[in-house]
């Protein structure tokens, strides 16, 4: 009855290593992972500004389960020292989508053309005290912002604008839509 | 010595089963939500996904597309739940789903577009043929058919992705059925 009991207590505290070794892992992953989508982007295409991704095509290696239909491009952020303006104009009827993510994944904001006022995108992406200085400017001045201000939550990621090659001969024509989305740290 | 030899041994053997538990977790065939054969992670585009999508996306390395933008699925499988052979052909019926565009394309089963000498990756709601009032039909084979076909390669394993973009939102949730999902009919194999 004590053996069985003992080898209880030894199974017991072997499935503890077990969970702890799990949860460790599960959260320690995304801050950890070599192989995550920012390392393999920073890696492949690191640089300032909007960079065009190469379409999707066989061969590709550097970000899988993207859409072949799509052309994307990123711009990678870090609010330690200024913030980052995002702007373009959009033209009529064409997708083109923004997303927001942190260096670990966590994707904080999307936005489409749809959800765009005056056929143009203007974002201010901050940081929490980026973004409180900004208001206390606005105090100052009483003019509201013309910006969709965006505070991220922490301060290195990448934002990446997707748009889609909805026919034949659109790839020029996407490719144009993402170049044309400015991203620059404010001076 | 015995003590010791069995802290050691229980220490390797959790952290084994601990390291083994996270890999099945992790696994892209076992996340989200299954409609019919299309498997989901909606939640993986937004500021509330969980630790396990976290980890999972930074494992894969992918970029899904956040939640504004659209939702992604994949069927590894046809309707019947078999899984899909690069030696059959299968019939997959798009009817008009909850969104601004859709686009179906064939991967292999790392992620990455599969060679062909269509040069022709995916079909997207605006390219594809179909007649008025009927679903878009797309032909997945090795071999060229007539229509919209949508090459694979023979002898390799694939999955069809399928990208809704600009949703609605009651498409990022339950709201979706089956029968508002492209349909996958095995037409035959060689």
């Amino acid at each position: 009855m004590e053996r069985l009991i003992r080898f209880c207590l030894w199974g017991l505290a072997t499935l503890l290593v077990a969970a702890l070794t799990h949860l460790t892992a599960i959260l320690l992953l995304p801050d950890v992972a070599p192989g995550d989508a920012y390392h393999r982007l920073t890696a492949a295409y690191g640089g300032p500004g909007m960079i065009l991704l190469p379409a999707a095509k066989p061969g590709d290696r550097v970000i899988p389960f993207r859409d072949p239909a799509a052309v994307q491009g990123i711009c990678f952020f870090d609010l330690t020292k200024a913030p980052v303006r995002i702007k373009t104009n959009l033209e009529e009827g064409r997708m083109l989508a923004l997303s927001f993510r942190t260096r670990t994944g966590k994707i904080f904001y999307s936005m489409t053309d749809r959800g765009a006022l005056d056929r143009k995108i203007d974002v201010r992406l901050v940081s929490e005290t980026q973004l409180a200085a900004l208001e206390a400017r606005d105090d100052e001045t009483k003019a509201p912002p013309a910006e969709l201000r965006l505070q991220a939550p922490i301060a290195k990621g990448v934002v990446v604008a997707t748009t889609l090659i909805t026919r034949p001969g659109e790839l020029d024509g996407a490719e144009t839509r993402i170049k044309g989305v400015t991203c620059q740290p404010e001076r | 010595m015995a003590s010791l030899f069995k802290i050691i041994a229980a220490g390797l053997i959790g952290v084994t089963l601990g390291l083994l538990v996270t890999i099945y977790t992790l696994d892209r065939d076992r996340r989200g939500f299954k409609i019919g054969p299309w498997r989901g992670t909606p939640h993986d585009g937004t500021a509330e996904i969980d630790p396990y999508g976290l980890a999972s996306v930074a494992r894969v390395g992918e970029l899904p597309p956040g939640a504004a933008e659209g939702v992604s699925f994949e069927a590894a499988t046809d309707g019947v739940g078999a899984p899909l052979s690069p030696s059959c052909d299968y019939r997959v019926s798009v009817h008009t789903p909850a969104a601004r565009y859709w686009s179906l394309s064939a991967l292999t089963t790392a992620g990455f577009p599969i060679a062909n000498q269509a040069d022709r990756y995916a079909f997207t709601s605006a390219d594809v043929l179909r007649d008025q009032n009927e679903p878009a039909v797309i032909i997945v084979s090795a071999r060229a058919r007539p229509g919209n076909w949508l090459p694979v390669s023979s002898g390799k394993a694939y999955i069809l992705m399928l990208r809704l973009y600009d949703s609605s939102p009651s498409a990022i949730g339950t709201a979706l059925d089956a029968g508002s999902m492209p349909t996958i009919e095995k037409t035959g194999c060689r």
